[in-house]
């Protein structure tokens, strides 16, 4: 190994470990040392970790403003210093960072008393992921007219449609989007949940400059899920009828299509252009 | 304590009203002496030396499309515009159509003993060839070991073997993005025992190895200085200048321990007095550079940014070409 190499391993190593740092306490020097080495090391341990902790606070926001920013910077800490070979990112940007954060809340024994603060991560990764999402062209009503025009009414039927590249899609027994909601900056963070909010079904895009983080209906949601899973328009339908009896899944799939929430799969794109 | 390293950008977005990406009409622009120009001027032009400008954060995206500002570019942090789509790009491309860029990266780590990760660099290309910056820039640093990222710039030991692997990566870097780049000066907590090439040394040499220009942050002059107890002043004089292809200029804090300070480099302030006066001596010296206010922590209003900007225009504009008249020498900070 190199002679920089063995260095930068060794202060890798002392970042991490405050009782290595003793090894670079020796490999370090100023010439000068009315400053101990340690609090000069410390210096870097310190950006490390708390850079990374405002990096989860800048992440997961509304999970911060809930549990307040004491608790969070101790809990972001404990995350970080997990026993895993992900405790550090594994790339330099910092977008897609923590990803099972959310899992790790679930067994973070001092949130139990917030059920609902694992599933609020969820959708702030969520949120993150489309953010950074890749564009597509939603596919309009005005294309499934000359689809049909070429293809024929029974092909739509048949018509195999994909979900927007940057979405996600996602379910929680807690009003989540509801607290999301209210625990935007310049909200007051009150939330009057309704028996029906209970349950939610989120459907997360960026339609315009903005994410849109939305409450859809079972019937829309399991619309959504079959195209996600491959399904072709009129099984979607079909399963968005069962779940949702009392709303037409025409207008159920009419409501989302112009909601800018599909693409036509590429073979289609193609044939048609 | 703060730092200079970076958060992910995307929270600030959030507060920001939804809907369409605002576009200031022609006129307002007009008005505001900003597409005094031919539109393309932006896509084509190198930055002028006397050139001043500014980070662009999240939080300022709509205010800068809507009303506009009175800059000659902007620099973001290349890794903050790593993903596939979505609002940073939406807002970058709205905004390089109507001003120059320089795109600044914080992780590629080139002073890491270790290989370039080709995934970082292909990613960067792609940031590159999409916006087509003025300025590409990296720093003589390193933050990976073992496939871990510290999401901070750590010090390199100033060895001729560091010397050999750092001029290796910026010659790679270089040769994957298809033209020259900036390395900027570190700031530094402490040296190392090994270190046997002063930096200014170092980054002379590898400017001249490499062909790459150097970019010179002067609070980062200022940090090191106090932190390793040297003259910023010897350091400046000692530096390459000819190579210098920008300038930044940023706030540091102050960081007490045991009676003793040392200064943290963690652009959340407007740049001190000192680091002013060093920059218009330098500028007095030198000549003009493109001159950044780089401000990532605590970000300010963009209304604070500009002022910072104006002040920097103000230094540059100053007649700089004949060093040697003595009327320029009144220009000189007293101190």
């Amino acid at each position: 190994m190199s002679q920089l190499a063995e260095l930068q391993r060794t202060f890798a190593a002392s970042l991490r470990d405050p009782a290595n740092g003793q090894v670079m306490l020796d490999l370090a020097s100023i010439g000068n040392e009315q400053l101990p080495h340690r609090a000069r090391m410390d210096v870097y341990r310190n950006n490390v970790a708390s850079s990374l902790i405002d990096a989860l606070a800048a992440l997961y926001p509304v999970c911060q403003r809930l549990v307040g920013e004491e608790f969070f910077r101790a809990a972001a800490k404990v995350y970080l210093d997990r026993p895993s070979p992900d405790a550090l990112p594994r790339q330099a940007s910092l977008i897609g960072f923590a990803p099972d954060f959310a899992g790790f809340l679930v067994g973070f024994e001092p949130a139990r008393s917030l059920p609902y603060l694992p599933d609020v991560a969820r959708l702030e990764h969520a949120w993150h992921r489309v953010y950074h999402g890749s564009e597509a062209e939603p596919v309009t009503a005005t294309d499934l007219q000359a689809y049909v025009q070429t293809h024929g009414e029974q092909a739509l039927d048949q018509l195999v449609l994909d979900l927007v590249p940057a979405h996600q899609l996602l379910m929680s027994p807690y009003p989540v989007s509801r607290i999301w909601q209210a625990n935007q900056p310049g909200q007051d963070g009150q939330v009057t949940i309704a028996e029906e909010d209970r349950n939610e079904r989120i459907f997360v895009v960026q339609p315009q400059a903005q994410v849109d983080v939305r409450r859809v209906s079972p019937g829309a949601f399991a619309f959504l899920c079959a195209v996600k899973g491959g399904a072709t328009l009129g099984r979607a339908l079909i399963a968005a009828f069962e779940e949702e009896q009392t709303r037409d899944p025409q207008s159920v799939f009419a409501e989302l299509l112009n909601a800018g929430s599909f693409v036509l799969p590429t073979t289609v794109g193609e044939t048609n252009s | 304590m703060s730092r200079m390293t970076h958060s992910p950008e995307m929270y600030s977005a959030r507060t920001q009203a939804g809907g369409r990406i605002p576009l200031a009409t022609d006129a307002s622009l007009r008005s505001s002496g900003l597409l005094a120009s031919d539109p393309e001027s932006a896509a084509t032009l190198a930055l002028k030396p006397r050139s001043a400008g500014m980070s662009l954060k999240p939080q300022h995206y709509r205010q800068i499309l809507s009303d506009g500002v009175d800059v000659d570019f902007f620099e973001v942090h290349a890794e903050n515009y790593f993903g596939a789509g979505g609002t940073p790009h939406r807002y970058l491309t709205a905004i390089r159509e109507r001003h120059a860029l320089s795109i600044h990266g914080i992780g590629l780590s080139i002073g890491g003993a270790g290989p370039l990760n080709p995934d970082h660099l292909a990613q960067l290309r792609m940031l590159v060839d999409r916006y087509e910056p003025q300025l590409v820039s990296e720093h003589l640093a390193w933050c990976e070991s073992g496939g871990a990222y510290f999401n901070d710039l750590l010090p390199v030991a100033l060895t001729s073997e560091a010397l050999d692997i750092v001029c290796q990566h910026v010659e790679q870097t270089q040769d994957a993005l298809g033209r020259a780049i900036l390395i900027e000066n570190p700031s530094n907590y402490l040296a190392f025992e090994q270190s046997d090439i002063p930096e200014t040394e170092f980054l002379a040499e590898m400017a001249r190895r490499t062909g790459c220009g150097l970019l010179l942050d002067i609070n980062n002059v200022v940090v090191s200085a106090h932190n390793l107890q040297r003259s910023a002043q010897d350091y400046l004089d000692a530096f390459s200048m000819d190579a210098v292809g920008e300038i930044h200029l940023a706030g540091h804090s102050n960081d007490e321990r045991n009676g003793l300070t040392l200064k943290i480099d963690d652009h959340g302030s407007a740049p001190s007095a000192e680091v002013w006066d060093l920059y218009r001596a330098f500028v007095h010296k030198a000549g003009a550079r493109p001159t950044l206010i780089e401000w990532d922590q605590d970000v300010p209003p963009l209304e604070v940014l500009a002022q910072e900007v104006a002040t920097a225009r103000t230094i540059l504009g100053a007649p700089s070409s004949q060093p040697n008249s003595p009327r320029e020498t009144n220009h000189v900070p007293a101190r």
